[in-house]
C-alpha cells in the first residue's frame, strides 16, 4: 500500500500548495474552497492507506516475487447475480424526480429504494450466515 | 422479518460453481453483477447514446450547411446543440471509459470481479435512468434544455429557462453524476485492493494507471458538479437565490463550480483513451512501452494540474486572476508532451504493423496533437479574448474531446473485440472505416478553425449568405456526411462478425497484458489459471518463457517448480472441488519444464 498511500498523500500536498498559491494570488473564495476540500480527499485516502500499511505490511500484490499462493483463500464476497440493484436505482430515480412532479412520484420512489436496500442487505447477511 | 432461514448452517446449500450469472436470457442480463456483462451493457448503452448525439449533430450540420434557417427554428436549434453536447460529454464519452474500465480493469489486474459487484450494477442502472431522464426533455411541451451543456445561470435559472426541460436535464445529470462517483469508487477500490499477487503498482498496464487517476479526478470533480446542480435545482424549484443576482446570488459562482468540474472532465474523457492507445501502440510496434514510469508520472501530473486550471474557461468574464490560470494551463502541455514523446518512442525502431486498432491509435495521435496545439494557443488570455466563443474553440474542443475519443473508442473496439466475443472484426472493412473517418473528421473540423478566425460565433443557428465563412460551413457539412458514411463499413463489420464469425484464439494479436492469458470470452471468474506476474507484460513473459533473456521469468523462478503441483496454482478465487479432484486446472498443455511449446 506504500505507493497508494504516497499517491494520495502527494495529491493532498498538491492541493494544499495550489490552494495556498491561489489564495495569495487570486483570493477568490470559491476556488480556494474547492482546492482545499480537494486536499481532504487525498488526506483521508492517504492516511487510511498509510494506517493499513502500518498494520498489515506488504500484501502479496505489493511483493514483486509473490506467487499465486500469496492470495490463497477467500479474496472477497462476489455475490450471486442480484435483482436488487434495479429497484434501488429505479427508486433513486423516482425520488430525484420528486421535486419536479410531486409526492406521488417521490413516495413510491422512496419505498422502492428502501425495499431494494433492505433486501440487498438481507442478501449479504444470508450469504454471511452460509459462509 | 422471517426471511432468515431457521435451518442449521450445515444444511444450507453448498456454494455452487454456477452461483452467479445463472439466469438465462434477458433476465440474466437484467440481474447480472458480472463486471464483464456490466461492461458490455455500459458499452452498448454509451454507443447508443453516441448514435443519438451524432444524429443531433447531423441536424446542426444540415442547418448550418446553407445560410438562413431551413430545418429547425432557433429555439429547436438551441435544444439540439445543448443536447448534442450533453449526450456526447456526459452520456457517451465518460460512460464508454467506464465500459472499458468495467470490462478490462479486473482482467488486467487479475481480479475475479470488481470490488463491489452489486454497486456496479446500481451504477449502470443510474446511468441508464439518468440518461433517459435527460433525453425525456424532448417530450416536454416546452422542449428539452436549451442553455448549452454548461448551463450558465441566469440563463439556466428559473427566469431564463422556465420549462421543465431544464429541470429534467439537472435531475438526469445528478443521477449520472452519482453513477459516475460510484463507478469511480468501485474501480479505484478494485485497483488498490484486488490486484493479483505480484501485480505491483508499477507493473499495472498503463490503461489501469490512467483509469485509476481518472477515478481520482472523478472523485474530486463530480461531487462539485453534483452540489452545484443541486444548488441550481434549488434556485429553480424552491426559490433559493444561489445564482440569482437580484437575490444577492452570484452567477459567476456557478461558472467557478461548473468549470472546477468541467476542466477535469476534459481529462476524465481523455486519460482513459490515452490509456487505450498506450496499450495498443506497443503491441503493434513489437516493443515494450517506452518510458513506463515517465508515462505514469506524466499522467499523475496531468491529473493534478487539470484540477487547477478551471478558470481558463472564464478568461473573458474579466473576473479571474489570469496569470495563475494561463501558467497552469500552459504547464499541462509539458506532461502531455512527455506522453507524446513516449508514444513515439514506443514506435521508434519497432517492427510496426498496421491492423485497424493501430491505425486508429495513430489517428488518435494526429487528432490529439492538432487539438493540443490549438489548446496552447487558447491558453494565452490575449489570444483567448478574441477567439473565445468562436468556431475556433468549437474546432479545438472537437479535436481534443471529439476526435480523440472517437478514434480511441474505435481502436478499443477493434482491439478488444476478439477478447469480448472470441471473433475478429474484418480488417479490410476496418481500414475503409478508418480512412473514411480520418477524411470526414478533418474535413468537418479543420475548416472550423478558419471560420472561427473569420468570426463565426458558436451556438448560432444562422448566418448571412455574404458571411466570409459560408463556404467553410458547406465544407464542414459535407465532412459530416463523410463521417456518417464511414460508419457503414463499421456496421457491416459488426454484422459480419455476428453472421459469419471469424473465430480466433485467446490472443490473436500476440498482446502483452494479463487479459490475453484467459479465454475469449473470459470465464465466469475471469481466470482458470494465471501465469506468474514478473513484469508489466505477463502474457509476453509467459509466451517466451523458454527464450533466455526475453521474458522476465528466470529459470530459477519458484513458480516454475510449483507448476508441477497442480493444486497449488489453482486460481486463488475459484476453488471448485470437482476440478480439484479431476486435477484438470492449469494451462492447456503440460508444464513448461517438460515441453517448450506455446500453450
Amino acid at each position: 500500500m506504500r505507493i497508494e498511500a504516497t499517491l494520495w498523500g502527494v495529491s493532498a500536498c498538491f492541493y494544499v500548495v495550489a490552494g495556498i498559491a491561489y489564495w495569495v494570488l487570486a483570493g477568490d473564495p470559491a476556488g480556494i474552497t474547492v482546492l482545499l476540500v480537494a486536499s481532504l480527499f487525498g488526506g483521508v485516502g492517504g492516511s487510511y492507506a498509510w494506517v493499513w500499511r502500518r498494520r498489515v505490511g506488504d500484501r502479496a500484490q505489493d511483493v514483486p516475487e509473490a506467487t499465486m499462493l500469496g492470495n490463497a483463500g477467500e479474496v472477497g464476497y462476489f455475490p450471486a447475480s442480484s435483482v436488487w440493484p434495479l429497484p434501488i436505482a429505479a427508486g433513486l430515480t423516482l425520488l430525484a424526480l420528486g421535486p419536479l412532479f410531486g409526492l406521488w412520484v417521490a413516495v413510491p420512489g422512496a419505498s422502492l429504494l428502501a425495499l431494494g436496500a433492505l433486501r440487498l442487505l438481507d442478501e449479504s447477511m444470508h450469504k454471511a450466515a452460509r459462509g | 422479518m422471517t426471511t432468515a432461514p431457521e435451518r442449521p448452517i450445515a444444511e444450507l446449500p453448498p456454494e455452487r460453481p454456477e452461483a452467479r450469472g445463472t439466469n438465462p436470457g434477458i433476465v440474466g442480463w437484467l440481474t447480472t453483477t458480472d463486471h464483464k456483462r456490466i461492461g458490455i451493457l455500459y458499452g452498448v448503452t454509451s454507443l447508443t447514446m453516441a448514435f443519438i448525439g451524432f444524429l443531433l449533430s447531423m441536424v446542426i450540420r444540415a442547418e448550418l450547411a446553407r445560410p438562413d434557417t431551413q430545418i429547425v427554428d432557433y429555439d429547436t436549434y438551441n435544444q439540439v446543440f445543448t443536447m448534442h453536447g450533453t449526450v456526447m460529454v456526459y452520456l457517451f464519452a465518460v460512460p464508454f471509459a467506464f465500459a472499458v474500465g468495467n470490462y478490462l480493469v479486473p482482467l488486467m489486474v487479475g481480479a475475479p470481479d470488481m470490488a463491489f459487484p452489486r454497486l456496479n450494477m446500481v451504477s449502470y442502472w443510474l446511468y441508464l435512468s439518468g440518461g433517459l431522464v435527460v433525453l425525456s426533455g424532448f417530450l416536454a411541451n416546452t422542449g428539452a434544455a436549451d442553455f448549452g451543456w454548461f448551463a450558465y445561470p441566469p440563463y439556466a435559472g428559473q427566469t431564463g429557462s422556465p420549462g421543465i426541460g431544464g429541470d429534467l436535464w439537472l435531475v438526469g445529470l445528478l443521477l449520472t453524476g452519482a453513477s459516475g462517483i460510484l463507478t469511480a469508487l468501485n474501480i479505484a477500490t478494485t485497483v488498490v485492493m484486488l490486484r493479483a499477487p505480484g501485480m505491483t503498482m508499477f507493473r499495472m498496464p498503463i490503461l489501469v494507471w490512467d483509469l485509476l487517476l481518472t477515478c481520482f479526478m472523478v472523485l474530486i470533480a463530480f461531487p462539485v458538479l453534483t452540489s452545484a446542480q443541486l444548488m441550481l435545482l434549488a434556485d429553480r424549484r424552491f426559490g433559493a437565490q444561489f445564482f440569482v443576482p437580484s437575490g444577492g446570488g452570484l452567477p459567476i459562482l456557478w461558472q467557478h463550480l461548473f468549470w472546477f468540474f468541467g476542466h477535469p472532465e476534459v481529462y476524465i474523457v481523455a486519460l482513459p483513451y490515452f490509456g487505450i492507445v498506450t496499450e495498443i501502440i506497443p503491441v503493434f510496434s513489437r516493443r515494450p512501452v517506452f518510458g513506463y514510469k515517465g508515462l505514469v508520472l506524466a499522467t499523475i501530473a496531468i491529473a493534478g494540474l487539470s484540477t487547477a486550471v478551471w478558470a481558463h474557461h472564464m478568461f473573458v468574464t474579466g473576473d479571474v486572476y489570469l496569470p495563475y490560470f494561463a501558467v497552469t494551463t500552459a504547464l499541462i502541455a509539458v506532461p502531455t508532451g512527455i506522453k507524446f514523446f513516449d508514444w513515439i518512442g514506443s514506435m521508434w525502431g519497432g517492427k510496426l504493423v498496421f491492423p485497424p486498432p493501430m491505425l486508429f491509435a495513430v489517428g488518435f495521435l494526429v487528432t490529439f496533437l492538432l487539438g493540443g496545439l490549438t489548446g496552447v494557443i487558447l491558453s494565452s488570455p490575449t489570444l483567448d479574448f478574441s477567439l473565445s466563443d468562436t468556431y475556433f474553440v468549437v474546432a479545438h474542443l472537437h479535436y481534443v474531446m471529439g476526435g480523440t475519443v472517437v478514434f480511441a473508442v474505435f481502436a478499443a473496439i477493434y482491439f478488444w473485440w476478439p477478447k469480448v466475443t472470441g471473433r475478429m472484426l474484418d480488417q479490410r472493412l476496418g481500414r475503409w472505416h478508418f480512412w473514411l473517418l480520418v477524411i470526414g473528421f478533418n474535413t468537418t473540423f479543420l475548416v472550423m478553425h478558419r471560420s472561427g478566425l473569420e468570426g463565426m460565433p458558436r451556438r448560432v443557428g444562422d448566418y448571412q449568405a455574404s458571411a466570409p465563412y459560408a463556404a467553410e460551413n458547406l465544407i464542414s457539412s459535407i465532412g459530416a456526411g463523410l463521417i456518417a458514411l464511414s460508419m457503414i463499413p463499421f456496421v457491416w463489420a459488426l454484422l459480419r462478425s455476428w453472421r459469419r464469425p471469424d473465430r480466433v484464439g485467446d490472443d490473436p494479436w500476440g498482446a502483452y497484458t494479463l487479459e490475453w492469458i484467459t479465454t475469449s470470452p473470459p470465464p465466469e471468474h475471469n481466470f482458470d489459471w494465471m501465469p506468474p506476474i514478473r513484469s508489466e507484460r505477463p502474457a509476453f513473459d509467459w509466451r517466451y518463457r523458454e527464450e533466455e533473456g526475453v521474458g522476465a521469468l528466470g529459470p530459477e523462478d519458484p513458480w516454475r517448480r510449483r507448476a508441477r503441483h497442480d493444486a497449488s496454482w489453482r486460481p486463488f478465487h475459484a476453488w471448485v472441488e470437482s476440478d480439484e479432484r479431476a486435477g484438470d486446472s492449469g494451462p492447456p498443455k503440460a508444464p513448461p519444464d517438460e515441453d517448450g511449446s506455446d500453450p
